[in-house]
């Protein structure tokens, strides 16, 4: 039996799983291989200029060897798609005058992305192009436009109407000249993410129930990138005292101002980013949004107002709110698997985040990050975080723990009797870190800790026995260094003994490492991040120190180097956090 | 009573009895269980495969033998998002010869067993890789019959996803 007596279906599988470069060289061993592969060099398209795409090819662990360079997206059967991408000005345009010279090619396309970084192309060009592609789409399943220098005009959203399949719709969709007349009619939509709606005001115009099949909403006012939901982390210090939400609020209330269905939307998988909720918007989700299939569930930099009366120059006219966005919501949301958290408000003030963690049954993996207000005692904040996952439910399901906090100047609170965090003296008391122990099956955690507590994490650690990958933030408690403002003399000369700190710190790191392999047997990678301590040096990428344990049963490594050092440049550490990610899910 | 076992049939008459846990990794097999038996096996059941040969059913059911227990995600569930790399016992099990391989391949195929058919993909993938077309052609058996210009002019077209 030859290769080419193997049926065309299962050829096809094949070629759904070589890339970009590989697919070609396989199509043009003969016409019937041409045949039979060419629809797939159409199937699934980005365009994405960003450079790191070049950066990362490449591979460095076996078992990661065949992750995609390009994001790669599954079709109904759950097999990995490689993209071909278009990277440069000069494929950009040939594809499009050899897709418009032949559009019988227009149908082969099932997957379209245009990232954040496209190749420089004029607008008035790019939107001729697309104008005269995007109508022609016909089986087109899948649109996204994360792309934020061209906005992506309704009337071609609208153009794509003539493809009936359309599950998913992604991206920042500028809504200016939404009106009433034009309908979305995608019947099949299940995926809809709206980001940098530009005005609260045109979510109004746009009818949620014309998508009856809706099980992914992504609501995000700020513009996204294609990989901002995958890893989230922030580490801004944001003073809320004096910004303005206006703008920011309504959105929900938009969003379902014309949504008549009688029946719920049943949702999978919910995320807001970059709006500010109230308890009002907790109301109407509750009364629009089924519940009982959520699986995900984000709110991402994202503010609760809790006063009622948003008036910032008198505080002493405004009103407390009676309900917390999130403690409303606790009750019907308890099912969800992957939560990410990120919701601050003007007080710091955290019980209705962590009363909402509480309350989940089937947590598998958290993103969380809190603000606390800095004349409050923060370890017995700390503790009270990692107390609400010792529910009887989240101790033997969560597998993914990644945690990040930030102490806020607050203007609100006045410091009590001398109680005054210094974030570099961040302190967790051997108990509250004990709770961490609970956690019968974690595989990720990623924690801010100072340096002067290494021993009693270590103390901890060999409790850990499931975790798979460790990773430790000391940057929050490192001494930044002043950049020499008023000074004539060059910043690197100031700069420059730091090189001698950077080998001492990697030295530190690796014994980190060995300690932590050896109290913890299962570990399989490890994470230092020092943070850019050094205020103008470039050859430090945020003093991360990234360490692969290799003296396992299966590897293929040298065994007199158990703990080998990744650099951070050629290392996927992305990649294992979304693998361990999928795990959970 | 022992419990009643399917007994597979290959194209050359040679039976495989086997336990309905594992006939039911194909799901050809299960729906045809569960077809002709709404009440549950009660006695032995036979189930001919035509198009698949004695040796190429034994692997076959050795594989589905030795995944009797694991948990693939559901094929029509869109939440498995990735599938998940070859595992090393599927890679070491699939490293045969082509001519085998690509029987394994067809009988997952005719068998309706998703899994076996996904590594055997990723197995011959991986043969694909970083090699030339006539390397290609060298290892699969295949005959150039592109002529200079017509190779010419699908590179030509296909000028926009030259990774460059």
């Amino acid at each position: 039996m030859q290769f080419l007596d193997l049926p065309v279906e299962i050829i096809q599988r094949i070629s759904l799983s070589l890339n970009q470069h590989e697919l070609f060289q396989f199509a043009y061993t003969s016409k019937a291989l041409y045949q039979i592969v060419q629809p797939r060099f159409y199937y699934c398209i980005t365009v994405d200029a960003s450079k790191t795409v070049f950066t990362n090819k490449k591979s460095v662990h076996s078992q990661y060897s065949n992750f995609t360079i390009v994001p790669s997206y599954s079709n109904a059967r759950g097999i990995q798609v490689n993209a071909v991408n278009i990277s440069t000005l000069y494929s950009l345009k040939q594809f499009f005058k050899t897709i418009l010279e032949k559009p019988q090619y227009c149908s082969f396309i099932r997957y379209l992305s245009f990232h954040e970084k496209i190749p420089d192309i004029p607008d008035v060009v790019f939107y001729g192009y697309l104008s005269k592609l995007v109508g022609r789409l016909t089986n087109i399943r899948s649109f996204q436009w994360f792309n934020n220098c061209y906005s992506l005009p309704i009337e071609l959203i609208l153009k794509l109407n003539s493809s009936y399949g359309l599950v998913e719709l992604s991206g920042n969709m500028n809504l200016m000249n939404m009106r009433s007349d034009l309908l979305f009619s995608f019947k099949e939509l299940k995926h809809l993410h709206i980001s940098q709606f530009v005005d609260a005001n045109y979510l109004k115009e746009l009818d949620l129930s014309q998508f009856p099949f809706l099980d992914e909403l992504v609501l995000s006012k700020g513009a996204c990138g294609n990989s901002d939901f995958q890893f989230y982390k922030n580490n801004d210090e944001i003073d809320y005292t004096n910004i303005d939400f206006s703008g920011y609020n309504d959105c929900i209330i938009n969003l379902f101002h014309g949504y008549n269905s009688n029946k719920k939307l049943r949702l999978k998988s919910l995320t807001f980013k970059d709006i500010a909720l109230t308890s009002e918007d907790a109301k109407i989700l509750l009364y629009n949004i089924d519940f009982s299939d959520l699986r995900s569930f984000s709110i991402l930099n994202s503010v609760e107002l809790l006063y009622e009366q948003v008036d910032y120059h008198d505080i002493r006219r405004r009103r407390l709110r009676r309900e917390q966005f999130l403690s409303l919501l606790a009750p019907h949301v308890c099912t969800v698997s992957n939560l990410n958290l990120n919701l601050c408000n003007e007080l710091n003030y955290n019980n209705g985040t962590i009363g909402f963690i509480r309350s989940q049954k089937n947590l598998q993996s958290l993103n969380l990050i809190l603000n606390f207000n800095k004349y409050e005692n923060l370890d017995s904040n700390l503790s009270n975080v990692f107390a609400c996952l010792d529910n009887g439910y989240t101790n033997q399901s969560l597998k993914f723990f990644n945690f990040d906090f930030t102490v806020v100047n607050s203007g609100l609170t006045t410091p009590v009797s001398g109680q005054f965090n210094k974030l570099s003296q961040l302190k967790y008391s051997s108990e509250s870190l004990h709770l961490l122990t609970k956690l019968h099956n974690l595989n990720y955690l990623n924690l801010p800790i100072s340096e002067e507590q290494m021993n009693v994490f270590m103390g901890i650690l060999h409790q850990l026995r499931t975790l798979q990958c460790l990773s430790l933030n000391f940057s929050k408690c490192c001494k930044k260094q002043q950049p020499q403002l008023n000074s004539l003399i060059h910043q690197g000369y100031f700069d420059y003994p730091n090189i001698c700190v950077e080998v001492d710190r990697q030295e530190q790191a690796f014994k980190y490492a060995n300690d932590c392999q050896s109290a913890s047997p299962r570990l399989k990678w490890m994470t230092f991040e020092y943070g850019n301590m050094t205020c103008g040096l470039q050859n430090d990428p945020n003093g991360k120190y990234i360490y692969e344990c290799t003296n396992k049963k299966h590897n293929k490594f040298r065994i007199d180097q158990p703990i080998i050092h990744r650099d951070v440049g050629d290392f996927p550490v992305n990649n294992i956090i979304d693998e361990l990610i999928d795990w959970t899910n | 009573m022992s419990n009643p076992k399917v007994i597979v049939i290959s194209s050359d008459d040679e039976k495989f009895p086997v336990d309905p846990k594992v006939a039911e990794k194909s799901l050809l097999m299960k729906n045809m269980i569960n077809d002709l038996n709404p009440d549950g096996l009660q006695e032995d059941f036979e189930i001919p495969t035509p198009n698949v040969r004695a040796n190429v059913l034994a692997k076959v059911l050795e594989w589905c033998e030795h995944h009797k227990n694991t948990i693939f995600p559901d094929d029509d569930d869109e939440d498995a998002k990735k599938s998940a790399p070859v595992e090393e016992w599927d890679k070491n099990f699939l490293k045969v010869d082509q001519e085998m391989l690509y029987e394994i391949m067809l009988a997952a195929n005719y068998l309706n067993i998703r899994p076996l058919l996904d590594a055997g993909c990723k197995m011959v993938a991986e043969m694909i890789k970083g090699k030339s077309p006539e390397e290609l052609r060298r290892i699969f058996n295949i005959v150039n019959d592109f002529s200079p210009e017509e190779e010419a002019a699908i590179r030509r077209e296909n000028e926009w996803a030259e990774d460059r």
